[in-house]
């Protein structure tokens, strides 16, 4: 590594609130820096947009449920890649694309870091190990806490100290990244082939409401300081009619304060919000409740959000909200896979084809894009495809196109067979609002980093964070007039440098980087109570011993820790 | 029982569970077998059904939990006994299938999996029901794991494309391009190919270099060119295994290995760089 110098791009930084102006950006070795000497490589960025790194806050990209669905879906193979290159890996698969590939598209559109959004704990070595196979982007993963033994146990009794601990223990066992909820309580209750659809219905056996659970957990991320929110997956997802149940479990975060020295101000993070904004009481009088939702989201300065916008494609649904997935394959009768992870949690996967024939998928469509639209803090709204349940990841640009086109809108719009009662159910045909380079730059760097409370290494170009650069063929004195141009510009950057190294040069891979596994290591001192109840369980309901259960160093070998000491 | 011998009391039968801490006292055990065999001597329904009839038993199972009516006999088994059985299945609190090489190597093949897996789908509109592959040696799901996500496939994988693997079981397994006589150099790792494989394959692998890769002297590796012999994973060597329903087991090294035999990886790894110098090719 060495000095590299970006010359004259029109630079958008939200971290640093600079708009398109004509700087430069210096790099040495892994860092950006102040200033670079004479011998430095010279990028010439002219005409071109200087970006930071992407960030991804979620999307599912390496473990077992992912792997699932790859292994079941031969036929998402067919789907050739267009860019595999000469003296690289295979790159396979499409909405499930093999481990290779996925780091390479997330190069190519110019991504530093992606955040796996569900791992189920006793399977943490697996995650691990296709963390390990997923070239160039720096990668984290959350384990999933919603329907865990021991946090509903506890929760039940609010033993928020117990609970900080065991999520303090399972975070270092597992090397996880933060708190992750799917269906709090539901997918527990699946184990019984039951599910829990509105925020007060109890857990079966536990007794324990997934309203409780999600404010226990809220609490106890809190306590502990960590430097993401609680991620949640609510309840009742894809129901028509769940922006209530939305709704109400927004607002169990009302009057809580972040606690923490990352700078995040969030305290919940509301994933894939699209799949949770739909009003009617049935799919023929499904319509939008997109507004309704973010006007809430939009006086809560504490929650953030990711769209989950759907991309209109073939694609692969794959959660741990296991009766949701049972549930989707009753409406479309495609394959289904179900896994069930002993006292943790579970999963399932189904093919899904988001048809534009059908106007419940429109209407999905129009929801995910005016939930971007109507946000008024970018900041706090960020975009994603819940990567790959409402389309895979490398529809981020055309999602972009969307949000900076209403012309670009208004085409796709007008190819919907049942284009007429899709606007009739939505709003996006009224809304005029474009937004600008700046707002996605927010929405996909600065703004995910600051939730992630990751603000300190990505999604800004000041000195001293790390060296990801994208340069992007987009003239901001002179935006294309076709919107489709925007979207080419985006998939594949002309330069994207990742920790100081040049990975790829005219949208083509130059170079297998050096990639990193983020984990937060959250040092809490031992509550006898925890340590005993983890070794019993072990001893009694687990099928593995606790010394196979923690992730050894080995598996994930370039690791950056986060250290988090909680006071006591 | 035999041919997975931890299976009965570590995982199916008689392990006491939360929910079922009277352990095998609480569990009905159906077994569905043409043999009367130790397992099915354990069972509270042992169906000795005709053999190569799976597929018409599941889907008796199937209609009746439909509500339709069935014959008074079907694949050789009683309709009471099948009536009493499907009940049985629909009012447990969690129903588990696990099959077996009976089942997949048989007439009906994948047929009868297909069905299997159709039983499960209904069952889980009464209570909640899984399925799961009753896997052979050791870590076997453990390669399914590391080429779906390299590849997107598990086995049965032509790489020799280049651009892109292909896998069409049938075609491209190790035992079909044997059997056309398609490979003129044979690596055999960590399996035996010589007990396994049918000899009529083996026949025309013989006829090109053949190479074991194994800690052990097996039928392979009396037939190989070349044996050479690496540590034993998992004694010898640490790393992941995966179990049969895919959680991945760490293992640790209990011994040490012999002085100068190579691990697997390393043993690959030196013939990859070799390779490349070879071919005058840089390594990916």
């Amino acid at each position: 590594m060495a000095e590299i110098l970006i010359k004259n791009g029109f630079v958008i930084d939200p971290s640093r609130k600079i708009n398109g102006d004509v700087t430069d950006i210096a790099i040495k070795d892994d860092k950006i820096v102040e200033k670079v000497g004479s011998g430095a490589k010279v990028i010439d960025a002219r005409g071109k947009v200087v970006m930071a790194g992407g960030v991804d806050i979620h999307a599912h990209v390496a473990g077992p449920k992912v792997n699932v669905g790859r292994l079941f879906r031969p036929e998402d193979k067919l789907f050739k890649s267009p860019d595999a290159q000469e003296n690289y890996r295979m790159e396979m698969g499409f909405s499930v694309p093999s481990t290779f590939k996925t780091g390479y598209d997330y190069a190519r559109m110019g991504y530093a870091f992606v955040m796996e959004a569900a791992m189920p704990p006793l399977h943490s070595p697996h995650v691990h190990e296709e963390i390990h196979d997923t070239p160039i982007i720096d990668e984290g993963a959350l384990p999933v806490f919603g329907n865990n033994w021991f946090v509903m146990e506890y929760l039940k009794n609010n033993e928020i100290e117990n609970s900080a601990a065991y999520v303090a223990w399972l975070l270092t066992a597992t090397k996880g990244y933060g708190v992750k909820l799917v269906n709090p309580g539901g997918t527990a209750a699946w184990a019984w082939g039951l599910n829990c659809l509105g925020i007060n219905d109890p857990v079966p056996y536990y007794d324990i409401t997934p309203a409780e659970i999600i404010s226990g957990l809220i609490k106890t991320n809190e306590y502990l300081g960590l430097p993401h929110s609680i991620h949640i997956h609510q309840n009742s997802l894809g129901e028509p009619g769940n922006y209530t149940v939305t709704l109400e479990s927004l607002k169990l975060a009302e009057g809580v304060k972040a606690k923490n020295r990352f700078g995040r101000e969030s305290v919940m993070h509301s994933t894939h919000i699209q799949f949770h904004s739909y009003g009617g009481d049935s799919w023929a009088n499904f319509e939008s409740k997109a507004k309704e939702v973010m006007d809430y989201v939009n006086t809560q300065k504490n929650i953030t959000v990711d769209l989950g916008c759907v991309t209109l494609d073939e694609t692969t649904t794959m959660t741990a909200d296991g009766p949701f997935e049972h549930h989707l394959n009753h409406l479309n009768h495609l394959k289904w896979a179900n896994v069930d992870v002993e006292l943790e949690t579970a999963a399932g996967v189904v093919p899904y084809v988001y048809d534009k024939n059908i106007k419940v998928c429109g209407i999905q469509w129009a929801i995910g894009l005016e939930l971007g639209l109507y946000a008024k803090d970018p900041m706090r709204t960020f975009i994603t495809t819940d990567h790959p349940n409402a389309g895979p990841f490398i529809r981020y640009p055309r999602i972009v196109k969307w949000l900076m086109s209403r012309k670009a809108r208004e085409a796709t719009l007008a190819t919907f067979k049942y284009s007429d009662k899709v606007i009739d159910a939505t709003n996006l045909h009224g809304i005029e609002t474009e937004r600008t380079l700046y707002e996605i730059a927010q929405m996909t760097r600065t703004g995910p980093a600051k939730a992630l409370g990751l603000s300190h290494m990505y999604g800004g170009l000041g000195p001293g964070l790390d060296a990801n650069v994208a340069v992007y063929d987009l003239n901001v004195k002179d935006m294309p007039s076709d919107p489709e141009k925007i979207e080419k510009a985006l998939l594949r950057a002309s330069w994207f440098i990742k920790s100081g190294q040049i990975v790829v040069k005219d949208g083509e891979i130059t170079n297998h980087g050096n990639k990193r596994t983020v984990w937060v290591n959250a040092k809490m001192k031992e509550k006898t109570q925890v340590t005993r109840d983890i070794h019993e369980k072990f001893l009694k309901n687990y099928t593995v011993g606790i010394q196979n259960y923690p992730v050894r160093d080995y598996l994930a070998p370039n690791p950056f820790v986060i250290d988090v000491d909680v006071e006591a | 029982m035999h041919a997975h011998p931890r299976h009965t009391s570590r995982y199916s039968i008689f392990p006491r569970g939360f929910f079922t801490n009277k352990g095998a006292m609480q569990r009905t055990i159906i077994s569905i077998d043409p043999r009367q065999t130790d397992t099915a001597k354990l069972a509270d329904y042992h169906f000795m059904l005709n053999q190569g009839h799976d597929y018409d038993l599941f889907d008796a199972f199937r209609t009746v939990l439909r509500g339709h009516d069935i014959p008074a006999e079907v694949a050789g088994c009683k309709r009471e006994m099948i009536l009493e059985a499907a009940e049985k299945m629909r009012n447990a609190r969690f129903v588990m299938i696990f099959f077996g090489m009976g089942c997949t190597h048989t007439d009906g093949r994948n047929h009868n999996i297909d069905i299997a897996i159709s039983l499960t789908r209904d069952l889980n509109t009464h209570t909640k029901a899984s399925i799961m592959a009753m896997r052979g040696h050791y870590n076997i799901a453990g390669p399914g794991q590391v080429w779906s996500w390299q590849f997107g496939f598990p086995y049965c994988i032509d790489l020799s494309k280049g651009t892109h693997a292909h896998m069409n079981p049938g075609e491209t397994s190790s035992v079909d391009l044997a059997m056309r006589d398609e490979v003129d150099c044979f690596v055999n790792v960590g399996t035996d190919a010589g007990a396994h494989f049918p000899i009529a394959a083996v026949k025309h692998l013989k006829k090109h270099p053949f190479i074991t890769v194994d800690p052990n002297i097996c039928m392979a590796s009396e037939i190989a060119d070349l044996h050479i012999p690496v540590r034993v994973v998992g004694v010898e060597e640490p790393g992941v295994v995966y179990r049969m329903d895919n959680v991945p087991i760490q293992f640790k090294k209990v011994i040490d290995g012999p002085e100068g035999v190579p691990s697997d990886e390393e043993l690959f790894d030196k013939v990859y760089s070799r390779m490349c110098e070879l071919t005058q090719t840089e390594p990916i």
